[in-house]
């Protein structure tokens, strides 16, 4: 089996579990479980859209828009204790930019793959970092804290974004580079992609199995 | 030329990377400083916490110790004094000398008593139990005091010691006596190398562990255990009695 199918078995372990513990899941849990069938969507979309055309980039930025604005969704529904402004208006503005970014490269003009160099995965990254260190700062400030719930989760999301901003950076050199060196690079977001998607897999299963939802 | 080829393309991706590193750093410093000084305040709040808690046990010490002034001064005027004025009178009027001999005895008893409530006779050399059993002796009958004994070690406490448990005990019996209404107390004492234990248990009317209110008898209890370097515990229960259990290391 390729290591690139490998995230795909995963999302899938993830969604069955999801899905069998559905009523058993809290609501951070069940949101979780969206986002893995919405990434599964996004993977089988991409397979698709590559049997019909000759390059699946046009996915890259619908799926940087879906993620960020499932994340805003996420970090204002279930973390944050109460939906901010601030994170509200960065999610916005890095909407526009996507969409803006989106309509110049494949709507009023269409880029050559050698010019093809997108930064809505790096925006849509880092917002998702602001966000999770932001979440840090509130719960370290919040003075009748008792029990820091979420941290590991947010801690898995802050690193996991932190190396997928500086993958997707580069963009234009993985796709058109001839040494293979992008090969490598690949390979290891590829393996981080896989881990991430299994730790949230780990969580899905702990709070359908054990019934352990509040995660430290 | 490829885009990734291009030096304003490259600048422009070192200086992405740049503000994400920064912006990750800006974030962990002011966490960490806000973490910090949150940190301090709790610290801060505490230490005014334990300082006012200092300042009401040396309150409640001073009240103590009037307290006893008055109680001594109160047991002088209406007992010793009272008997030499009668003496003295007596003398006066010519009674016989036998009289005034047995009415000396009694004021000398008086004076001892008095003396012995302030501090029991021979404490160096007596036993913590037999100490004890002197302060549960005179309630015995009035509250049915049950006293057990296990002592598991020949060795003796400090006098300084002896003296503040004996007090323990003397304010948790009469604690029991005014506000109680007992009618069985339990007293287990039990004496090891490694701790003195004592617990004292009665089936009185109890109180709400919520509506403790700490009243000089409470205070002077947790003064004497800080005194002891001790560990004590009130459990009661609307109805249902109070038990007192303090552990004081015996070394």
């Amino acid at each position: 089996m390729a290591i690139g199918h490998l995230s795909c078995v995963v999302l899938c372990i993830g969604i069955i579990l999801g899905m069998l513990f559905y009523k058993r899941l809290s609501g951070l849990h069940k949101c979780l479980t969206c986002y893995l069938a919405l990434m599964l969507a996004v993977e089988v979309a991409s397979v698709a859209v590559m049997m019909y055309c000759s390059s699946n980039l046009i996915i890259l930025p619908i799926f940087s828009f879906l993620e960020m604005l499932f994340f805003v969704y996420l970090y204002n529904r279930y973390l944050l204790p109460r939906p901010d402004k601030l994170l509200l208006g960065l999610g916005l503005a890095g909407a526009i930019f996507i969409i803006a970014e989106f309509l110049q490269n494949f709507v009023f003009a269409t880029v050559a793959i050698k010019d093809f160099q997108p930064y809505a995965k790096v925006v849509d990254n880092f917002i998702i970092v602001i966000m999770a260190l932001f979440f840090f700062y509130q719960r370290a400030n919040s003075f009748c804290e008792t029990m820091f719930t979420n941290f590991r989760l947010n801690a898995v999301i802050l690193i996991f974004f932190t190396i997928n901003a500086i993958m997707f950076l580069p963009f234009n050199f993985f796709i058109n580079d001839n040494t293979g060196t992008q090969f490598y690079v690949w390979t290891i977001n590829v393996a981080v992609i896989a881990l991430f998607y299994t730790y949230l897999v780990s969580l899905i299963y702990t709070c359908g199995i054990k019934n352990k939802c509040h995660i430290a | 030329m490829e885009k990734w080829q291009d030096p304003q393309v490259i600048a422009l991706w070192i200086a992405i990377i740049v503000v994400l590193v920064f912006t990750i750093l800006f974030f962990v410093i002011w966490i960490m400083y806000t973490g910090y000084k949150r940190m301090t305040e709790a610290n801060l709040r505490e230490a005014q916490t334990a300082l006012e808690h200092q300042k009401k046990l040396l309150e409640t010490n001073l009240q103590a110790q009037e307290k006893e002034r008055e109680r001594i001064a109160a047991d002088l005027h209406d007992s010793l004094i009272g008997k030499l004025s009668v003496i003295r009178l007596k003398s006066q009027t010519g009674v016989a000398i036998n009289d005034i001999d047995e009415m000396l005895g009694e004021s000398i008893a008086e004076a001892r008593r008095i003396s012995h409530d302030l501090t029991p006779p021979l404490i160096a050399f007596s036993n913590i139990e037999d100490l004890i059993d002197n302060v549960v002796s005179p309630w015995q009958q009035k509250l049915n005091i049950t006293y057990y004994k296990d002592v598991r070690t020949a060795a003796a406490l400090s006098p300084e010691i002896k003296i503040q448990l004996i007090r323990v005990a003397q304010e948790l019996v009469t604690n029991i006596n005014k506000h109680a209404q007992a009618t069985a107390v339990v007293i287990h004492l039990r004496h090891t190398n490694k701790n003195f234990i004592l617990l004292v248990k009665d089936n009185g009317r109890g109180y709400e562990a919520g509506q403790l209110k700490k009243g000089l008898g409470l205070h002077s209890l947790e003064l004497r255990m800080q005194y002891l370097n001790a560990k004590y515990r009130v459990t009661s229960a609307q109805g249902k009695g109070t038990a007192t259990l303090i552990v004081v290391p015996a070394t």
